[in-house]
C-alpha cells in the first residue's frame, strides 16, 4: 500500500470521525431544545390552568364580595408565543391576585368557610405545583442547554447552529418553596 | 391468653420430643462413628488386616497389599465415620434446641401469636383494621414496580391493612428472590427481603413513577430522569415515561423527606402510580412478628413490642406528609 493511499486513509478515518461527532452533538442539542420547548409549553398549559382556577375564584368571591367598590382584579392576557419574561409577568400578576383573593376572604369569613372557595384554593395550590414542576423542568433543561453551548467543543455545534443562552423562567422567593396555603 | 399459654406448652412438649429424637440420633451415630473408627484403626493396622479378612472376605484369606478390595474398604470407612461425624454437628448445632419452623404445633402458636396480639396492637393504633396473616400483597401489585425479575420466587405473608389520618394502607413481609443463571452453579440471590407497604397519595400523575437505589447502568435504561437535585440522582435513580409527573411528584420538600426516610432504614424502593405510593423497606430480616416461645408471654409487653414495630407505617405517613389531602 502506497503511501498516498494510507494519508487517504487516515485522513477519510478523521472525516467519518469528525462528522459522527458533529452529528452526534447536534441531535444532543436538537433534544435539549425540544425538550425546553416541551417544558414551556407546560408552562403555558399551568399558566392558562391557574388562570382558569383564578377566573371561578374571583366569580365565587364576588357572590360575596358585592360590595367591594375597588376593581382589585386585574386583567390579565394570555396568549401563545409568550415570552419567558412576558410569562414571569403574566404569573406575578396572578400572584398579586391570588393575595387579593386570600385578603377578602379574611374579611369575609363565610367566603372562606364555603365549600366552592375551599375546593378552588385546593385546584390553585395543585395548579401552582404544577407551574412549579414545568418551570424546575424547564429551568433544569435550559441550564443543561447553555452549560453545552458555552463548554467546548460542542460550542462550535451550537454557533454553527445559531444558537445561544436560553433565560431561565426565576420564580419569585416565595414561589421556591413547595407550595403552602392556609385555609 | 391462656390459650396463647396452653400452645406455647404444646409447642415446649414438641421441641422436648423433638430434641429427644435427636438425643437418640447423637448417641447411636456417636457408637456407629466409635465402632467404626476403631475398625478403620484396625484395618489400618498390618497386624489385624490378616485377621479382620479371614473374618469378612474369605477365611482362607491371605494378606495382598494389591488387592482393591482393601482399598475400597480403607476408603469406604473412614468416608462414612466422616459423614456420621457431619451428621452429628448438623443435629447438634440446628435440631437440639430450636424446633423446626414448619412444624405444625410451632406454626399454630405463631398464627395465635398473631390473632391476640398482633391483630390488638393493629387495632389499638388504626382504623379498619384486617389481616389475613397467610397471605401477603399479590405478586401482581408488586410486579408495577418493576422490582420482579422475569425467574422471581416471590412469597409474602402476614398482610394487614388499615387507616391513619385517613390514609389507607395496606403491609405485609415479602420475600423476593431470583436464581443467578450467570452462574455455573444455580446461587439464589435474595432481591428485596422486608416489609412491602402500599399507601394512599393524592397526587393525581400520568404513568407511573419509580425511585430506587442508584445502580452504575440505570442511566442507559429507558424512562430514566435526572432531577435538578444533584445529591438526589447521586443516591436514587428515577424511571418515569412523564418528566412533567416526576418533576410534579419530587418537589424539592419531597425529595429531602425520601432522604429522610432512606436515612433511617436501610433501603428503600418507592413506585408511584394509580394513587397510591407504594415503598418497600429492606430489612434483615422478613417476619416482624414472630415470636418465641423459650419465655411465657407478657401480654403488655409483647403488644408493645409489636406496637414499635408497626411504628414504621405511622413514621412513613408522617414523614411523607401523605396525609396532605390538598390534592384530593
Amino acid at each position: 500500500m502506497s503511501t498516498s493511499t494510507i494519508i487517504l486513509i487516515v485522513v477519510a478515518v478523521v472525516i467519518v470521525i469528525i462528522l459522527g461527532w458533529f452529528i452526534g452533538t447536534s441531535n444532543k442539542l436538537n433534544r435539549a431544545v425540544v425538550k425546553i420547548e416541551e417544558a414551556d409549553s407546560d408552562i403555558d398549559v399551568a399558566l392558562t390552568k391557574r388562570y382558569d382556577a383564578l377566573t371561578k375564584m374571583v366569580d365565587v368571591v364576588k357572590g360575596y364580595a358585592k360590595h367591594e367598590k375597588e376593581t382589585i382584579f386585574e386583567v390579565i392576557n394570555l396568549r401563545k408565543g409568550m415570552s419567558v419574561q412576558e410569562k414571569q409577568d403574566a404569573s406575578k400578576k396572578m400572584d398579586a391576585m391570588q393575595g387579593q383573593i386570600n385578603v377578602l376572604a379574611e374579611a369575609y369569613p363565610e367566603l372562606k368557610s364555603s365549600e366552592n372557595y375551599n375546593t378552588l384554593q385546593k385546584t390553585i395550590v395543585d395548579v401552582e405545583e404544577h407551574i412549579q414542576a414545568s418551570r424546575r423542568m424547564f429551568n433544569a433543561n435550559v441550564s443543561m442547554l447553555n452549560q453545552m453551548i458555552v463548554t467546548f467543543p460542542t460550542s462550535i455545534v451550537a454557533g454553527m447552529k445559531g444558537l445561544s443562552k436560553k433565560e431561565f423562567f426565576e420564580a419569585d422567593d416565595i414561589k421556591k418553596e413547595d407550595v403552602k396555603i392556609d385555609l | 391468653m391462656n390459650e396463647l399459654e396452653k400452645q406455647r406448652q404444646i409447642v415446649l412438649k414438641e421441641e422436648k420430643k423433638h430434641s429427644n429424637k435427636v438425643k437418640l440420633f447423637l448417641v447411636v451415630g456417636a457408637i456407629l462413628f466409635l465402632v467404626l473408627f476403631i475398625v478403620h484403626l484396625w484395618i489400618t493396622d498390618d497386624f489385624s488386616i490378616d485377621y479382620l479378612k479371614s473374618i469378612f472376605i474369605n477365611k482362607s484369606y491371605k494378606y495382598d497389599p494389591y488387592d482393591s478390595r482393601i482399598d475400597d474398604l480403607l476408603f469406604i470407612i473412614p468416608t462414612l465415620s466422616f459423614l456420621i461425624l457431619v451428621l452429628i454437628i448438623i443435629a447438634l448445632r440446628g435440631g437440639t434446641h430450636r424446633l423446626n419452623e414448619n412444624n405444625k404445633e410451632y406454626q399454630k402458636y405463631q398464627k395465635m401469636f398473631k390473632n391476640l396480639v398482633v391483630t390488638e396492637a393493629l387495632k389499638e393504633m388504626f382504623e379498619d383494621v384486617e389481616t389475613d396473616y397467610d397471605k401477603g400483597i399479590p405478586k401482581e401489585i408488586i410486579k408495577e414496580t418493576e422490582i420482579l425479575k422475569l425467574n422471581s420466587i416471590y412469597t409474602a405473608e402476614d398482610y394487614h391493612k388499615g387507616k391513619y389520618k385517613n390514609i389507607n394502607f395496606e403491609c405485609s413481609d415479602v420475600l423476593i428472590q431470583h436464581i443467578d443463571l450467570t452462574n455455573k452453579e444455580d446461587k439464589l440471590i435474595t432481591d428485596f427481603i422486608g416489609q412491602w407497604y402500599i399507601f394512599d397519595f393524592n397526587k393525581k400523575i400520568n404513568g407511573k413513577i419509580i425511585i430506587r437505589k442508584a445502580e452504575t447502568d440505570d442511566q442507559l435504561k429507558p424512562n430514566y430522569i435526572q432531577i435538578e437535585d444533584p445529591e438526589f440522582n447521586k443516591y436514587f435513580s428515577i424511571f418515569s415515561e412523564d418528566r412533567h409527573s416526576a418533576y410534579y411528584v419530587l418537589t424539592p420538600n419531597f425529595m429531602e423527606k425520601i432522604k429522610k426516610l432512606d436515612n433511617e432504614y436501610a433501603q428503600i424502593n418507592i413506585c408511584i402510580f394509580d394513587n397510591k405510593i407504594q415503598i418497600g423497606v429492606n430489612y434483615t430480616r422478613k417476619d416482624l412478628f414472630e415470636v418465641g416461645y423459650h419465655k411465657q408471654i407478657d401480654y403488655t409487653e409483647a403488644k408493645e413490642y409489636i406496637k414499635s414495630q408497626l411504628n414504621d407505617i405511622i413514621n412513613i405517613i408522617d414523614i411523607l406528609n401523605l396525609d396532605n389531602d390538598l390534592y384530593k
